[in-house]
Formats: structure tokens, sequence, C-alpha cells
């Protein structure tokens, strides 16, 4: 039995001047799972996601991450836990075109204050090219890679800090199937062998089949 | 690279906004110094009544056109009051652009200009040049320059005269280093009022004469006019005006003492042929104008870097607009809104940095290459 991750206890979430809310009674997301956030357009998938990174606060409820409770925290605080703790990989990659790679992947180190790029990093770093196939292009840009090799780099990216949970926003939303199919599987993977609760946000349904559980955030939300 | 482009093309924007003030400032600074210095080094000047401005200019600078003129009887009649050095000089003609300026040995005494290489003109048809007419042209010393033909159309003008290159003078950054130098009595033959031929007595072939008696041998234009000074033909050379009409631009003085600089200008003041002009004071009253020209372009550049500054945050706010996504995933790793801002403002830093550095750095070289600069526009 796995141990759970996230506890999300009477979540409830309003834009401001908006109609739309996001009401979670109880989600629990285990340790190391691969869970995929489905449901239509505007459902509010990304706003789930961005409250479990502690980006957004709820209106009211609780959110727990490894029984810390993101709710209690400050803005600098949630900021604090999300550099060190979620990893993110977005649907455009957002690679960072005037960084060599090796700077795009130390990214999350230089520009969170409170982390420092040791040793220890710049070694995990390395070898996360390594076992992602770029290691050989570390001081080359982006725009000097392959189409494969820049999603792999973005999710080495995500992956450098050694997070506890990975934030996937649609990486696969401009790809074919075929080539979604990789990419899924490269993130699963690289997710798994880090120890990484993956969360997913997808409309891809063919992709499901690779995920543990599956929420349709759809259920939760609401619009008057 | 597109990042790059884009940060030269905003770098060398900044960096001429910065430096276009900077530079005019100096050039106008080096300007007035220069032009100052000049006034300060000539005490008084005495030129023809008419424009003080354009007196000044011709007889310092060696610049524009003078339409009247004093004679060496004028020249005579200051010199005699015995009350410093009077220094005639003689403007109007050009060898290959540059002006040839005729003079005395004691206009190179007072303004303290020695030769570099060779010597001073001391005979007729010699010529020594400034420091950058030399440069110019590439004369070495005892070659020769012609000097330009007043008219190409008047038949009767006085023929080129080929001048000897006696001396390069040693620089002084002022005018005297663009002018060619010869004596006043070569002035006088390069405008035809002295000339030489071969010599005409009663052994001359007749089919050289306009007519001859016992009295007077008149010769016709077949005569062999010389267009060279040099040893053999120098005594044909004569002046066929009274020696006290020659004509002179004007006269440098420089009194013996302030008391007689005084009593020279006082003299003068309200004489009708001959004005006194003290040239610090008529550079002083131009200056004034150029110093007001200054605060027009000063204004003009201050609203000019004001549309630089705010076209460069347009391009700024759209760059920042172009990197939104590049911001919100900045945010949503864990980046601070105030990392973020330090990032965007550290960048815009570096290139106002680079900018100012530059611009400082054309400053610098201004300053050092001003002179030249204003030789070049002369």
């Amino acid at each position: 039995m796995k141990e759970s991750l996230i506890q999300i206890r009477n979540l409830n979430f309003r834009y401001p001047k908006s109609n739309f809310s996001l009401s979670v009674p109880e989600l629990t997301i285990n340790k190391e799972s691969k869970v995929a956030l489905i449901g239509k357009s505007g459902c509010g998938k990304t706003t789930l996601a961005h409250l479990i990174a502690g980006i957004l606060n709820p209106t009211e409820g609780n959110i727990l991450v490894s029984g810390k409770n993101l709710c209690s925290l400050t803005e600098s605080e949630r900021r604090e836990h999300r550099a060190a703790n979620v990893g993110f990989i977005f649907q455009e990659f957002e690679l960072l075109n005037y960084l060599q790679v090796k700077d795009n992947l130390l990214l999350p180190f230089m520009i969170n204050r409170k982390m420092e790029i040791t040793n220890e990093c710049k070694d995990r770093a390395h070898s996360l090219a390594e076992s992602i196939g770029i290691s050989d292009k570390l001081n080359q840009y982006p725009e000097q890679l392959s189409g494969g090799e820049r999603q792999r780099l973005a999710i080495a990216r995500a992956l450098v800090t050694d997070p506890s949970i990975v934030i996937a926003d649609e990486p696969t939303g401009n790809l074919d199937n075929e080539t979604a199919l990789t990419v899924m599987q490269e993130i699963i993977k690289q997710s798994t062998e880090k120890g990484a609760t993956l969360i997913m946000i997808t409309h891809d349904e063919s992709l499901l089949n690779l995920f543990e559980n599956t929420i349709n955030v759809g259920d939760f939300s609401k619009t008057y | 690279m597109f990042h790059k482009a884009k940060s030269a093309i905003q770098i060398a924007a900044l960096t001429l906004t910065f430096f276009l003030p900077f530079a005019t400032a100096i050039m106008v600074e080096t300007f007035s110094t220069s032009i100052t210095e000049r006034g300060k080094s000539t005490p008084l000047l005495f030129g023809p009544r008419g424009d003080r401005f354009d007196l000044t200019i011709n007889s310092l600078f060696f610049r524009g056109d003078h339409s009247s003129e004093l004679s060496m009887a004028d020249f005579q009649l200051l010199s005699e009051e015995n009350r410093g050095i009077m220094v005639p000089v003689s403007l109007g003609f050009t060898a290959r652009k540059f002006p040839v300026i005729g003079t005395t040995v004691d206009y190179f005494t007072v303004r303290n200009i020695t030769p570099k290489l060779g010597t001073i003109p001391l005979m007729l048809g010699e010529a020594v040049l400034g420091s950058e007419c030399a440069k110019s042209l590439a004369v070495q010393i005892g070659g020769h320059i012609l000097t330009d033909q007043v008219n190409l159309y008047d038949l009767s003008a006085s023929y080129p005269l080929k001048l000897k290159v006696v001396g390069v003078l040693n620089q002084t950054n002022s005018a005297d280093d663009n002018v060619i130098f010869t004596s006043i009595g070569t002035s006088w033959v390069i405008s035809g009022l002295g000339h030489g031929h071969e010599s005409i007595d009663q052994e001359t072939e007749n089919d050289k004469l306009l007519s001859k008696t016992k009295k007077q041998i008149t010769a016709n234009a077949s005569i062999e006019q010389f267009i060279e000074i040099n040893e053999s033909n120098i005594n044909e050379f004569h002046f066929h005006s009274d020696p006290a009409l020659l004509p002179i631009t004007s006269i440098i003085a420089f009194p013996k003492s302030k008391k007689d600089g005084t009593i020279l200008k006082a003299k003068y003041l309200r004489h009708q042929k001959i004005q006194p002009l003290e040239p610090n004071k008529v550079i002083g009253e131009l200056l004034d104008v150029v110093i007001r020209l200054k605060r027009l372009f000063d204004s003009s550049y201050a609203l000019t870097t004001l549309a630089a500054v705010l076209f460069l945050t347009a391009v700024i706010l759209l760059s920042l607009q172009t990197r939104k996504r590049e911001t919100k995933a900045l945010f949503l790793m864990g980046c601070s809104r105030g990392t973020i801002c330090m990032i965007f403002s550290a960048e815009i830093m570096i290139l106002c940095i680079f900018s100012i550095l530059f611009a400082l750095l054309g400053a610098y070289v201004i300053t050092f290459l001003g002179s030249d600069i204003l030789q070049l526009l002369r």
C-alpha cells in the first residue's frame, strides 16, 4: 500500500470576479503515483494543479503535501516549497534559448536565492543529462538541439531538484500520437526512476492507460 | 543570435543617444579653446574699415573673402609709430586649394612658429608649408607647388607661380597648420603686381616688341614670362607699382606694452581708412553666437534623448510582452516576482552600462581627436 503524498480536504476555490468555482471535498494522491488530470477546457485542470503546487491559495479547505498544510504558508514560503518540491514540464517546454543547455538544466537553482548550486546539484544535473542522452551537448544552446532533445531537456530540468511532485501541463498537446506516446513514456520513465509523483494535465484519452489514476476535474468544478 | 542582434541594436541606439551630447560639448569646448587661444595670442589687428568679423576671421584663420585692402603705406605709418612689431598679412590666393599667406619673417617670431624641416621663406618665390598642409600635399623640401589660377577664363590674369618649398613648420594646432606661407613680395608676384620676364633691351628681336624708341622699349605678349623664381632669374623680377601702394589685407600688431596697445588703438579708432580691432573681443562675440547655438543643440538633444528613451521603453515593454511565457514559467518554477524584476532590470542595466561605457570611450577618443576633427572641418 503506497503512502499518501497529497491530501485535499474540503477545498473550495474561486477566482476573484469570476463565475467559476472548484470544490474538491476529498482527494488523495499517493507517493510515486502517476495521475492524469482530465476534463474539458476551462474545467479547472490547471487550477487544481496550481493549487497542489502552492501557486494558488484556496478560498477554503486544506491541501497537505507530505503532511505540510500549504494553506498555512505565506506566499514566499509556498514559493520556496514549490521550488524545492515541485518540478514543472510545460507544453512549449519554455527552455531559455539564450542560456546553454547546462544552465537551462540548473535554472531552478539559479532563480531561487535560497537554493545554492552545489557540486552535488551539478553532479545530479550531469547524471540526468547522461540518462537522457544530452551530456555531450551541455555547452550548446537549446536552439541547436533536435525537438526530441529539447523535450528531454525540459523533463530533466523538471527533475533536477529531485522534486517529490512533477506537474506536466499538456506536454504532448502539440504532438502527433506517436511522438506524444514517446514523450509521455520518457516522462513516466524519468519520474519513476527519480521516485517523483507525476500529475499530468492532458486531453489525450489514448494516453490514459499509462496512468494509475485518472481524475476528471470537471466533476469538481461548477460555473454559475 | 536574435537576442545578440537585438541587444547590439539597443546598445548602439543608447550609445548614440549618450554620445552625441558628449561629443558636441567636447567639440564646442575644443573649438572655443582653439579660437580663443588664437584671439588671445593676437593683441591687435588693423585692417580696412568694414565688417570686423570678416576681418578677424580673414586675418587670424585665413578663411573667407576680403573685399577691401590696406596698402604698404598704411603698414609704414603704423610701423613708424614705433609701438611694437607690425606684421603685414596678404591673403587671397591658394595653391592646391590651401591658402597662400604672404607675410614677413616677424610673423613666425611673434607667433613662435619654428620650422620642423628646412627654413622659413626668405627669398622671393619660396614657400614654407604648415604641418597639416605638408601632410596633405606630400611635397618634399626642394619640391614645387603651383599656385591656383584665379580665373581660368581671364586671359589677362597673372600666370600661376611655381613656388619652391623650402621648409615645413612644426605643428601649432592652429590655422597656421593648414596654410602655405610665402614672403609678402611673393604674394604680390602671385597677384600679378610683380613679374619677371626675359630681359628687353636694344638687342631684343623686333617681333617681340610693340614699340621701340631710343628712350623706351615696349614688349608684346610674346615675351617669355617666368612662372618660377630661381637664382638665375630672380633679378628679372620687378614691380611696376609704387611700393607704398602695394596691397596688404591687414596688419597684425604686437605692441611693446599694454599702454602702447591702448595708444595705438585709440589713435586709429576714428581713422578714415584703418580699423583697429582687439581679436579677443571679436572672437568673444562670435563665441556668444556659438554658445547660443550650442544651447539650442542641447535642448534639441534633450528632446532627442527623451524620444530615444521613450522608444527604448516601448521596445523593452514589447520585449517583456513577448517574454511573458518565459516570465510565467520562471514564476511557476519558484522564482519570486522580485527576482524576475531583478533579472529584467539587470538586463536593462547591462545595456545602459555598456552604452554609457561606449559613449564615454567615444568621448575620450573625441577629447584626443577633437582638434584633428576640427582641422578636417576647416
